[in-house]
């Protein structure tokens, strides 16, 4: 006999009570048999973000194969994209579209402004996903790569500030152009090894009102998003640059674009910085808070983040080694998938640990580490995004 | 040594810093256990881990209520936070190490923290909180 397969849904999983009826995946494999017991809502929310099915009728054991699911469902979904492809699409669009951003005719504008909503309504989902993939692009250009993972910071931050939708479209869109008044610069000095000349260093300190200008060129008119690029560079003690403002005279969106800005320039390796542990770079940002930057979105973005964001390889105390794939519970423990076993063998299924459990609480934070399945692993640990987000 | 116990010697009256500071006994006394069972450095960082989380939310919050009142003693309370939550990022280095003394370390240097932090400084904010009619 066939079988007629569905979507799993919310209202399938009661936690605490047993299956009614037994979950695949989209090969038609068994996961879960019906009668097994879902123990938290934790489990549920990660069963619900998979791509599974359930069979809608229970049948004794049959001999017969089953046939792919793929075959029975009709093919009504949007077109979806892994988490890494939709980081590298959003890339190379950043790319391009930097390369004639000047260019009054180029529409570069418009082009902010949508990649801006892009992230918005990926992030609803996907924020965990988005965050680890763009961890994990290591083989980027330093500029387009960072612009995307300041944005999509952006829009986690002002999420957990409370900033509504509307409100974070202008933030969003001033993260993605923060530093595109030392675009090129910023590329050359990647590399860097000498120190700075004074040509480059004042070049640098005027980047955030060259940006504003570049703005104002291509037609932006928003004065959340000019002023929010004018002063990421801010401080609240009067530190910063170009103004040298103070306190309540910086915006909030700028205090935001400064955290994220500061946070992901500090895990990327540059040519005269090494990579920052994200430990390290939660610790400078909490002893800025107050001082340089805001103490209480200091504090969120913490929360947010965790010491151990989504993306990083880590080694727990039972000796496997995982993928941290989001921020879990709280700032120690997030949800991690184990892709290698405590024996040093590589898993051919990524199996999900709750780091809450001491046995499995982590102890280390490690280099992504061969592995013959990486890419396939990577690509099945977050849900896939509908490719415009 | 014997663990603490969250009595009202230890409390300071302000309902929000009590809650908080008696997580941070438990941390006190989770960490006193694994001295005494002579526990791997597995079990110091898992507690370090969940102390880090603890103490950027701690001070955070204490220092908001702080700025709140207008607290005179704000800016010294803050350096004193900030020396405690770097010493506390340097333990996740020196407990790497897995030595011994450096367990007994982490032990002393958070049992200094509840006496010269908690039962002092602490006590000076509550003080203040109080007269401004807070609970």
């Amino acid at each position: 006999m066939s079988r007629t397969y569905r979507r799993l849904t919310d209202a399938d999983v009661q936690v605490g009570k047993p299956l009614a009826l037994s979950v695949h995946d989209e090969s038609g494999t068994l996961l879960l048999k019906q009668g097994y017991i879902v123990a938290s809502e934790r489990q549920k929310d990660r069963l619900l973000n998979q791509k599974v099915y359930i069979s809608l009728v229970e049948e004794k054991a049959s001999t017969k194969p089953m046939r792919p699911i793929s075959e029975l469902l009709p093919e009504k979904e949007i077109p979806t994209l892994s988490v890494f492809d939709w980081v590298e699409n959003h890339y190379q669009l950043l790319q391009n579209l930097y390369l004639n951003f000047n260019d009054p005719e180029a529409g570069s504008y418009k082009k902010v402004l949508i990649l801006a909503e892009h992230i918005q309504r990926a992030s609803q989902k996907h924020s965990n996903g988005l965050l680890a993939a763009v961890q994990l692009a290591t083989d980027k250009a330093y500029s387009p790569i960072k612009a995307l993972h300041v944005g999509l910071l952006c829009e986690a931050l002002g999420s957990r500030a409370g900033l509504n939708a509307t409100q974070r479209i202008p933030l969003i869109a001033a993260g993605l152009t923060c530093d595109i008044g030392m675009w090129k610069l910023q590329e050359q000095l990647r590399t860097r090894e000498a120190a700075l000349t004074d040509e480059q260093f004042k070049y640098i300190r005027s980047h955030p009102q060259r940006g504003r200008q570049l703005l104002e060129h291509i037609g932006v008119l928003d004065a959340v998003w000019l002023q929010t690029v004018e002063q990421h560079h801010e401080r609240l003690n009067g530190s910063g640059y170009p103004a040298g403002l103070s306190g309540d005279n910086v915006i909030q969106t700028a205090r935001i674009v400064a955290i994220a800005d500061t946070y992901s320039a500090m895990i990327r390796s540059r040519g005269d910085r090494d990579q920052r542990m994200p430990k390290e770079a939660m610790r400078d940002l909490f002893l800025s808070r107050g001082e340089e930057i805001d103490a209480t979105l200091a504090q969120l973005f913490i929360k947010e983040m965790g010491l151990f964001p989504p993306g990083f390889t880590v080694r727990l105390n039972s000796g496997e080694i995982g993928i941290v794939t989001g921020t879990g519970n709280n700032a120690s423990s997030p949800d991690v998938d184990v892709i290698i076993d405590a024996k040093g063998e590589p898993l051919k299924r990524a199996i999900y640990r709750d780091t809450l459990e001491k046995s499995y609480a982590i102890a280390d934070i490690l280099a992504l580490p061969e592995h013959p399945f990486i890419e396939k692993l990577l690509a099945d640990m977050w849900p896939r995004v509908a490719r415009r987000g | 040594m014997s663990t603490f116990v969250f009595d009202d010697s230890l409390k300071l009256g302000i309902a929000e810093i009590d809650e908080q500071h008696g997580r941070f006994i438990g941390y006190i006394n989770d960490t006193l256990d694994a001295l005494n069972e002579g526990k791997d450095r597995e079990e110091f960082l898992y507690i370090l881990n969940r102390l880090l989380d603890y103490a950027m939310e701690h001070f955070t919050s204490e220092e908001a209520l702080m700025r709140q009142h207008d607290y005179p003693g704000y800016e010294v309370h803050k350096q004193l936070h900030n020396e405690t939550a770097s010493e506390l990022f340097d333990f996740d280095r020196r407990l790497l190490a897995d030595d011994p003394e450096e367990s007994r370390a982490f032990v002393a240097f958070l049992i200094g923290w509840l006496k010269n932090h908690i039962l002092e400084v602490d006590k000076e904010l509550a003080a203040f909180l109080k007269q401004k009619g807070i609970s």
